[in-house]
């Protein structure tokens, strides 16, 4: 489809925004410019799962903007899964004195403007954000989403290899990226900024 | 936020923990692919680079940055980039903001000198961590304890304290030490006493009041105030290795040092060669002291240098007939000539004898001059540059011939004897013997370029030990372990200043007199001459350091580091230097033109 029909499309799904103050999601975003995103959930089904805390970070060009990061801790209205409560560390206690869903997803998109999003295992995060977005924005997310290790899927298989280990430290290992301490959404968003960095120079990957 | 940022590097190791988390939050990071750009030279800089994985290569240049290595640290002051990087691998960098850098380097001096172009004033601002060191007995100035046997009379003690500059005897007995001063002397005159025939044993005084030699002077001062005397024995272990007099302890506690002048004092005294050996001891004591209280090594070595030429004067004068002394001129050659030499490493000495001048005794003397200071602790020279070998003890002619030889034709060992003579300083005797030599080498050698060319070449003989990507290069020493900063660091410099000093008629041999000449007389750039002085002095610093761990573990002194036993700190500061003696020597290979021989 041709790029004004696109553009077009898009100032349509605009109008028919719930809430015009976030019209500028359908903004044209600057080139090359992105967010990786990780959020760390109250249990692992999307349809129950609630934000506990968010971390993105925006990457400019080559450079992944870490010192102007967005970090919130969200302040659930259930409780957590104490299975999850293992994997991110975030006891009830801790999110406390976390904020309202709303304020911190308004944040959120403020945050990431119109500019694609970035990260590893994305879709469970974006299907849970857009649960949550939905009465607030009225429609689904309109940005670009790029899932790092279908990038790293595509460059990896082969015929004689049909099987790639997505796994986020295989990915770290084999790209020869440093590895840091997991399961803290600013360093995990960092990783995937770094995997997303270091396979975009397969220029065919990225939309 | 959680980083694997690692603040035990230099610079980032002389922050504090406020100063760190201000860095902490303002890392960025930032991803190059093999082949790109990081930066190009002028652009605007707007942040400290620092390689997180990966290696980045400066163009144009054969510098390499790996891991944690900061990149081009100067472009922070001014803000424009000072050179173009590459990434040579995929390269992951942190980026560090820089007016955060800037805000936390005003607090921190240390950390700001990181910054500054020039190594000279890197140097100057980074210091020397000045430790205040408690003196111990041990560092003041110790008089030789005199002994008498139980039987003496006091007119024996009155004559030995004579003979010795001593102000009391000591005298073992049966039940113990006894001591007797110039006090109790003065009471046997007073009483009337014979004293050729007034036993000794009668006037002593006991028991011995002793410290021991590692105690505090503090502690040595209160024994003295609280038994009312003037002076102490000194034990090492059980044994008596001084007596500690009044004077020498307020002159130890006012230079809170070993008293430089205390020990030329006790060079002056000593009678025969043997007593030079605490002026010896004393030395190495002072060494220690002045180098543990962060005295600059260039001061150090002028101090050490002073004392060691009045040394070798007095212990040659108490060895030759005093009307050998108007005939012959004793050298001292080398390290030791310029000035440069504070660790006893090894003897470069030569004689220069009047022209006709024959003794018996001439050779003897030299022989045991040599021998002497061997037992001194002066390894005797592996090139026999020493008074014992006729070669180096020759008449005026003699030499003359010599200088013929080695101007005549450059062969390396020719050059290495020339270089040798080119560092000697006339340390006792007559003068004007050496000036006049001096003035024959000078005479037909600065104007001949194809000699100095081959002068020079030694110059290119070690590379300094550090690779094209700017790392140190340890592959010396008996596990490999180590790097010869005097081959690959400080020979290359000496080396070149004497082959500059050569050329324009530099009478100076020591080597920072050289370079202020040659400043002076434009051969050298201001900026370059003070950047290769501190360069100089901070490997001679690491070398008298490890010189004197050596010496603790009584190891010969070699020229041996082990990257690995240094600081951060100092293992940057070294990097910085050995790129300093890169430079020079391929300014002296440029200017002798090495390259065409």
């Amino acid at each position: 489809m041709s790029w004004s029909y696109w553009h077009r499309w898009r100032r349509s799904r605009s109008l028919a925004l719930a809430n015009p103050q976030f019209a500028y999601l359908w903004d044209e975003p600057c080139t090359d410019e992105y967010v990786s995103l990780d959020c760390e959930m109250s249990c692992l089904d999307p349809k129950q799962a609630e934000i506990l805390s968010i971390a993105a970070i925006r990457i400019k060009g080559a450079r992944i903007i870490v010192s102007e990061h967005l970090k919130l801790l969200v302040k659930p209205a259930g409780q957590i899964d104490p299975a999850s409560i293992a994997v991110h560390g975030l006891r009830a206690q801790d999110v406390q004195n976390g904020m309202a869903i709303e304020t911190a997803l308004a944040e959120l998109l403020h945050f990431i403007g119109p500019r694609p999003l970035v990260g590893y295992y994305l879709e469970f995060d974006l299907a849970v954000l857009n649960r949550l977005l939905k009465p607030l924005l009225g429609v689904a997310l309109p940005n670009a989403a790029i899932e790092v290790s279908a990038l790293f899927y595509d460059q990896m298989v082969t015929a004689h290899r049909p099987d790639v280990d997505l796994s986020l430290s295989h990915i770290l290992q084999t790209l020869n990226l440093p590895d840091l301490p997991r399961h803290d959404p600013l360093n995990d968003a960092l990783l995937a900024a770094m995997v997303f960095l270091k396979l975009r120079c397969q220029p065919s990957l990225i939309p | 936020m959680t980083t694997s940022f690692d603040f035990n590097r230099a610079p980032f190791n002389s922050l504090n923990t406020a100063e760190c988390d201000r860095i902490t939050a303002a890392l960025d990071v930032a991803y190059y692919s093999a082949g790109s750009v990081i930066q190009q030279e002028g652009e605007v800089v707007d942040a400290l680079l620092v390689v997180m994985k990966g290696l980045v290569r400066e163009a144009g240049e054969a510098s390499f940055y790996g891991c944690f290595d900061v990149l081009d640290s100067k472009s922070l002051l001014n803000g424009k980039a000072c050179c173009t990087l590459h990434a040579h691998e995929d390269t992951l960098l942190w980026y560090i903001r820089r007016d955060v850098v800037m805000k936390v380097s005003d607090g921190n001096s240390q950390f700001a000198a990181f910054f500054y172009a020039d190594v000279a004033r890197k140097l100057a601002a980074l210091g020397r961590p000045v430790q205040e060191l408690q003196p111990r007995v041990g560092d003041a100035v110790l008089h030789m304890p005199c002994w008498l046997a139980e039987s003496a009379t006091v007119m024996d003690a009155a004559r030995l304290m004579k003979r010795a500059h001593s102000r009391a005897v000591l005298v073992r007995e049966t039940s113990g030490m006894g001591i007797f001063t110039q006090s109790d002397l003065r009471n046997v005159v007073v009483d009337g006493l014979d004293a050729n025939c007034e036993a000794i044993y009668r006037h002593l005084k006991r028991p011995l009041i002793c410290v021991k030699c590692d105690d505090d002077l503090h502690h040595a001062m209160l024994l003295m105030m609280r038994h009312s005397v003037q002076r102490l024995i000194v034990l090492e272990g059980d044994e008596v290795c001084g007596v500690l007099e009044q004077v020498e302890l307020m002159s130890a506690f006012f230079n809170n040092t070993n008293n430089p002048r205390g020990i030329t004092a006790q060079i002056g005294r000593a009678n025969c060669p043997d007593e030079l050996m605490a002026a010896v001891k004393s030395t190495q004591q002072l060494i220690r002291t002045l180098h543990s209280n962060g005295m600059k090594i260039t001061l150090l070595a002028e101090l050490v240098g002073e004392i060691r030429q009045r040394l070798f004067s007095r212990l040659f004068t108490l060895l030759a007939p005093p009307e050998m002394l108007q005939h012959v001129c004793l050298l001292v050659l080398g390290s030791e000539g310029r000035g440069e030499q504070i660790l006893n490493t090894d003897q470069d000495n030569a004689l220069i004898i009047e022209d006709g001048y024959q003794h018996p005794d001439l050779e003897r003397v030299c022989e045991q001059f040599n021998q002497q200071l061997i037992t001194f602790g002066y390894p005797p020279c592996p090139g026999l540059v020493m008074v014992s070998n006729p070669q180096w003890r020759q008449s005026v002619t003699g030499y003359k011939r010599q200088m013929n030889i080695w101007s005549s034709s450059a062969s390396s060992e020719n050059v290495m004897q020339m270089a040798i003579w080119l560092d000697a300083r006339p340390v006792c005797g007559q003068v004007a013997l050496f000036e006049g030599l001096r003035h024959y080498l000078q005479q037909d050698l600065g104007d001949n370029a194809a000699f100095l060319s081959r002068f020079a070449l030694p110059v290119e003989q070690f590379a300094p030990p550090i690779n094209l990507f700017s790392r140190l290069i340890a592959t010396s020493g008996p596990d490999k372990h180590a790097l010869d900063i005097k081959k690959g660091g400080i020979f290359p410099v000496v080396h070149g200043l004497r082959s500059l000093g050569l050329e324009y008629g530099v009478d100076d041999c020591n080597s920072y007199q050289r370079i202020q000449r040659l400043s002076e007389m434009g051969h050298l750039s201001e900026g370059f001459g003070l950047d290769l002085a501190e360069s100089l002095a901070f490997l001679q610093g690491l070398q008298l350091k490890a010189g004197l761990v050596n010496q603790a573990m009584d190891k010969p002194v070699d020229h041996l580091i082990d990257p690995a036993a240094l600081t951060t700190l100092e293992r940057e500061l070294l990097k910085d230097t050995l790129l300093v003696v890169r430079q020079f020597r391929q300014l002296i290979s440029h200017h002798f033109k090495l390259g065409m021989l």
